[in-house]
């Protein structure tokens, strides 16, 4: 007998709309929030990395400002050391990509040991350029093909209508919350909106209808002004958005 | 030999990328580590299997039909053949079980049979696992991930197919639910040892995996909780969780582990529950004296597989051999798990000794007493070269629609080499199985 391909068939042994906990929905939300935050930090990162190389470390401002990290110009190496490794900074990507794994291994169920690997193998790699101290952030291209694999199988193993919901609505805010704060270009940003609209209003009510509607305020009818106070609502509304 | 060598790094970069972790409390720090895995299997040959799994049927059968009688007519006891006190003076028993009837009647749905071999092939039975065996998870993942690694090795053996653990489980389920409702395998959560082995399991049978707050009791139905405060109904609940945290109402009042009100539900007859409350007065080390007896009183059979020769301090005669050999033997604690209180008389100082016979004289109920089995030793990998090393296997036996037994098990090793002791808590590591087809 093949076992192999017998668990190639729906091997679900409750029906295919089964539900979910509140508790798990908020941690798949929290997933696609750190993972899509890493990812953007990295890709952002590279930019500002590539203006430091000839030793201009007044790159570096511009991103922690954006991210509140404390920005040091005394010393390159630890600094940038700190920006990828340091656990006690809340938005290094290390700290960002632990959490993302610590809500990824209760969620083995949910996405599949395979989905949850590319966040392992994302870990793993992490973990070994901090232990050799390793400042390249070319030795970090992996990070973004495993979390780009790790959407990838998401979006082909995950049936489950709630549960793709609720990790695609944390990946969409954190995309937007990333561009509003970057200042991405509008078109940019109005698309990430749209996209997290359609999510949330196709499936249960798990956001906030009020603040849903003062986003589409700021970001749909205020499309020239996407800066200063208008912004800092924006971001602050996506705080509260979701409901769960 | 080499060959399996050569996969070793494979097989761990695997288990490293699906987290195959094990937890461990070191100075009330939880750490997750891989479990240490080796690459050279235990092999097991086809007519040795057949001889054990129509031993383990057996023995797991009786044992069910114990523990229906223990909690309902108590025949065994009245007939004699084990003595009233020793059943339940065993903290295993759980007098709140008194007169449930279980779904389909059956208690140990998942048992874990811990086996030794000896040098002279025997095979023995150092324990009954009824409770919440553990294991299972491991192996399974170990023969998906060295089928990746080794095709070769299993195109050149006739290995028996162990992937479907999974799938006799789901089926054990299915039975055990019915029309009731929902699975579910309850976890006590991420800093459980074996987390790992519970979303595992869940993620492979396709059973909810739910935490303690994700249930409730309503009307002596168990409900699962939904996003949308919607309650679907439970029909099964393989839980992850011992006895005294089940059910804060009926056991420990400070669980939050537990369901509140779930002994009611059960009692009710409205929930399966994955294995049955109160069994650890079947796999008591004391009581496992007695299983010998139980196949031959319940099923009117001689026993297929043995126990490991033992004596229980409790019966005279017993006693006297055993303070008068205590420095040969293996003495156990009745009440401890997971490689904890196993004692070996070898090791003892004369004053160390000394007071073990004392205790053993005022608390005779509290320990039983083994041979030492000259196990026969497996070669595990140490660098670059085999190094022999103790090892057990436990057998994973499923009772649902029929008592059936996984072809393969959990073999774990000592990395001691002086030490008989294989847990994984204490740091032994594990082997795939093989079970040969011919």
């Amino acid at each position: 007998m093949n076992f192999a391909l017998k668990t190639l068939r729906t091997q679900q042994l409750n029906d295919m709309f089964a539900t979910i906990s509140p508790v798990k929905a908020n941690r798949l939300h929290w997933l696609g929030r750190y993972a899509e935050r890493v990812y953007m930090s990295l890709h952002i990162l590279r930019k500002y990395y590539d203006n430091a190389i000839e030793g201009d470390t007044e790159a570096y401002r511009l991103y922690c400002e954006k991210l509140h990290i404390p920005f040091s110009d005394e010393n390159a190496e630890p600094f940038v050391l700190d920006l990828l490794y340091n656990r006690s900074i809340a938005n290094s990507l290390l700290s960002g990509l632990e959490l993302a794994g610590d809500n990824a291994i209760m969620l083995r169920e949910e996405i599949t040991s395979e989905t949850l690997s590319y966040i392992q193998l994302s870990l793993s790699l992490m973990r070994a350029c901090a232990e050799r101290r390793d400042t390249n952030i070319a030795a970090l291209q992996s990070i973004t093909d495993y979390l780009l694999a790790f959407w990838g199988s998401a979006e082909e193993r995950i049936h489950n209508e709630t549960i793709r919901q609720m990790i695609v609505s944390g990946h969409l805010i954190e995309m937007l919350d990333m561009r509003l704060r970057f200042d991405y270009p509008y078109a940019r940003i109005f698309e990430s909106y749209e996209s997290l609209r359609r999510v949330l209003t196709g499936a249960g009510k798990t956001y906030d209808a009020d603040i849903l509607d003062q986003l589409d305020g700021l970001i749909v009818s205020k499309q020239f002004e996407m800066t200063g106070e208008h912004k800092a609502k924006a971001l602050a509304s996506l705080c509260g958005l979701m409901q769960i | 030999m080499n060959s399996f060598l050569d996969t070793r790094d494979a097989v761990n970069q695997w288990m490293d990328r699906f987290g195959v972790r094990f937890g461990i409390y070191k100075n009330k720090q939880f750490i997750e580590q891989l479990f240490p895995f080796d690459a050279i299997p235990r092999v097991i040959p086809a007519a040795q299997w057949s001889q054990l799994r129509a031993g383990l049927i057996q023995r797991v059968d009786a044992l069910n039909l114990f523990l229906a009688d223990i909690y309902s007519k108590k025949s065994i006891v009245k007939n004699g053949i084990i003595p009233e006190s020793f059943v339940y003076s065993s903290k295993g028993y759980l007098p709140e079980c008194e007169g449930i009837q279980p779904v389909h009647g059956i208690y140990s749905h998942i048992s874990g049979i811990d086996l030794v071999q000896a040098k002279d092939d025997t095979w023995y039975v150092l324990e009954d696992n009824l409770r919440i065996p553990s294991g299972a998870s491991y192996p399974m993942i170990a023969r998906t991930i060295t089928r990746k690694v080794h095709p070769e090795a299993f195109r050149k053996n006739k290995v028996a197919d162990n992937r479907n653990y999974a799938e006799l489980l789901r089926n054990m389920m299915t039975h055990m639910a019915g029309e009731r409702g929902l699975s579910v395998i309850l976890t006590p959560g991420r800093y459980n040892s074996a987390f790992f082995e519970h979303s595992y399991l869940a993620e492979k049978t396709g059973a909810l995996l739910a935490f303690p707050g994700d249930l409730l009791v309503e009307n002596d139905e168990l409900y699962y909780r939904g996003l949308y405060n919607e309650k679907r109904k439970v029909g099964a609940i393989y839980r992850r969780v011992s006895d005294e945290f089940l059910d804060p109402l009926a056991f420990d009042h400070s669980s939050l582990l537990g369901v509140p009100n779930l002994m009611r539900a059960y009692a009710a007859g409205n929930v399966a529950v994955i294995n049955a409350v109160g069994n650890g007065v079947a796999d008591d080390k004391g009581l496992y004296y007695f299983v010998p007896k139980m196949v031959e009183y319940y099923l009117g059979e001689q026993p297929i597989l043995q126990n490991a020769p033992t004596y229980l301090p409790y019966f005279d005669y017993d006693r006297s051999y055993v303070l008068d050999n205590l420095a040969k033997l293996v003495i156990k604690d009745v009440s401890e798990a997971g490689g904890y209180g196993v004692i070996f008389g070898s090791d003892l100082s004369k004053e160390r000794l000394e007071e073990l016979a004392a205790l053993i004289r005022a608390e005779p109920r509290r320990w039983i007493a083994q041979e030492v089995i000259d196990f026969k030793d497996l070669d595990i990998m140490e660098g670059d070269r085999p190094v022999p090393r103790k090892a057990d296997l436990r057998a994973f036996v499923i009772s649902g629609e029929r008592t059936e037994v996984w072809d393969s098990g959990l073999t774990r090793f000592s990395r001691d080499p002086h030490s008989f002791v294989v847990n994984s808590s204490q740091g032994g590591g594990f082997k795939d199985t093989w079970v040969m087809r011919e």
